[in-house]
């Protein structure tokens, strides 16, 4: 049983990989902060770990999709991220093409 | 320990792992993301110690985060797909030099060795346990630098319209052949470079185990048999990586027999070439055969070449013959394909 467990636990890290990054990108559209965002998708029932998405932020940052400010307007500074043009781009071709594959699994998975 | 000074040790845990100009900022924003994440549990109260943990606790490892901030990094000395020629040459290349240094040992003991037969076991197994050590740590040195600079070996694999075709069978280069002359040629570099005193053990009804050849010689064109033998490895590792007869295969075995024969002649042509004692033997089997009066033809060749011995001809020939047919063989397969 620990087996199936754990190979489940593995399927599971697999299938998310690649999707957290999806899910992240289309949650900038407007300025966002780690912390926020962690807690806004926990909210929306999508539990991702801020050791997940700290450091997610940064990568989609270093290949051009989000850019970066720092608030420090309050005595709490913040690094707000938004996404770019280019991630805006991406978005829209990564969101259509899940949809069609959401689609097509589906229909594999019914029959 | 306090609360703040924890952060600021499990901040640096982190950031010490990441490149020198990202560290201030993702230090920066760990801090606020920590701090925030705090505040809100603990309610506006003051965070306790206990607090802190937890929430350094859910980070993780820091240098587990540290790697997620940097996927990029290389987590390995040798990964793929440098890590699979690796293990294949590795095998290779310590096979070479245990049956190389095991052949090389026994030849040593032949020539006497002096003491019980316990020492010489450890003698010979320590001198293979040195080699292979030597040969692994250069192998591995050389991957590590391979994989860390990213340099391909696989170029042919960039395109597929690239792959290689399916060499025809008379194109392809058997592994065991390979296999074969680089042991050869470890073998080779061990007894004329490594321990030139033993090279060729020779002994006749009796005798003690002496040198054939003059080890003074040896020693002083050392040099040049290392770049015999670097031209052989060189060849031998395109036939490797190619595993066909292509130009590269056939270039590289122009260089190798070049070397060869460039070897021979100033081998040969040098005077004492032969063992003194070595000669003084045969010299009473077979009268003045070795002696260097018999060689001293070779060095005004080729004028004199006709007052050489028979003997010392054909085996002179003979070599260079070899040297010569594999060249011309290797040529044969790389532009002349199969027959219909």
């Amino acid at each position: 049983m620990n087996e199936l467990n754990d190979i489940y636990a593995n399927f599971v890290v697999e299938l998310r990989r690649g999707v957290t990054n999806l899910v992240v990108l289309s949650q900038c559209q407007q300025p966002t902060y780690g912390y926020q965002l962690v807690k806004e998708l926990a909210d929306s029932g999508i539990p991702l770990e801020g050791n997940t998405v700290y450091p997610l932020l940064r990568r989609l940052e270093d290949q051009g999709l989000l850019r970066s400010d720092w608030d420090t307007s309050t005595d709490k500074p913040r690094k707000y991220y938004q996404i770019t043009e280019l991630g805006r781009q991406l978005l829209a071709q990564i969101t259509s093409y899940w949809r069609e594959s959401v689609k097509n699994i589906e229909s594999i998975l019914e029959a | 320990m306090e609360s703040k000074e924890l952060i600021k040790r499990y901040i640096y845990a982190v950031t010490k792992h990441l490149p020198e100009n990202k560290r201030q900022d993702v230090g920066q924003e760990l801090q606020s993301l920590i701090e925030e994440t705090l505040a809100e549990r603990s309610q506006g109260a003051q965070p306790t110690d206990a607090d802190t943990k937890t929430v350094l606790m859910e980070l993780g490892r820091p240098a587990e985060l540290a790697a997620k901030y940097d996927p990029h990094a290389k987590d390995a000395l040798i990964g793929q797909p440098h890590f699979s020629v690796y293990l294949r040459v590795l095998k290779i290349v310590l096979l070479a030099v245990s049956l190389g240094m095991a052949i090389a040992s026994l030849l040593q003991v032949i020539t006497g060795f002096e003491g019980s037969v316990f020492e010489l076991f450890g003698n010979v197994l320590s001198n293979i346990w040195q080699a292979l050590l030597g040969a692994f740590a250069w192998v591995t040195v050389i991957f590590a630098i391979l994989y860390q600079k990213d340099v391909k070996l696989d170029v042919e694999m960039e395109d597929m319209e690239d792959l290689p075709e399916v060499p025809e069978k008379r194109r392809q280069i058997k592994l065991g052949e390979i296999i074969a002359s680089f042991i050869f040629t470890i073998l080779f570099l061990i007894l004329f470079v490594v321990v030139p005193q033993v090279n060729i053990p020779f002994s006749v009804q009796g005798t003690d185990w002496i040198p054939i050849f003059n080890p003074e010689v040896l020693i002083r064109m050392r040099w040049l048999f290392i770049a015999a033998a670097g031209a052989a490895v060189l060849n031998q590792s395109v036939r490797f990586f190619t595993r066909r007869h292509s130009l590269p295969v056939f270039l590289t075995t122009v260089i190798e027999t070049v070397m060869q024969v460039a070897l021979l002649f100033t081998w040969f042509t040098s005077p004492n070439v032969f063992n003194p004692d070595f000669t003084a033997v045969m010299g009473s089997f077979i009268p003045s055969f070795f002696t260097p009066a018999n060689w001293a033809p070779l060095q005004r060749f080729p004028e004199n070449l006709s007052a050489m011995p028979l003997l010392l001809l054909i085996i002179f020939g003979g070599v260079l013959l070899g040297s010569l047919i594999e060249l011309i063989e290797t040529g044969v397969k790389t532009f002349i394909g199969e027959k219909p």
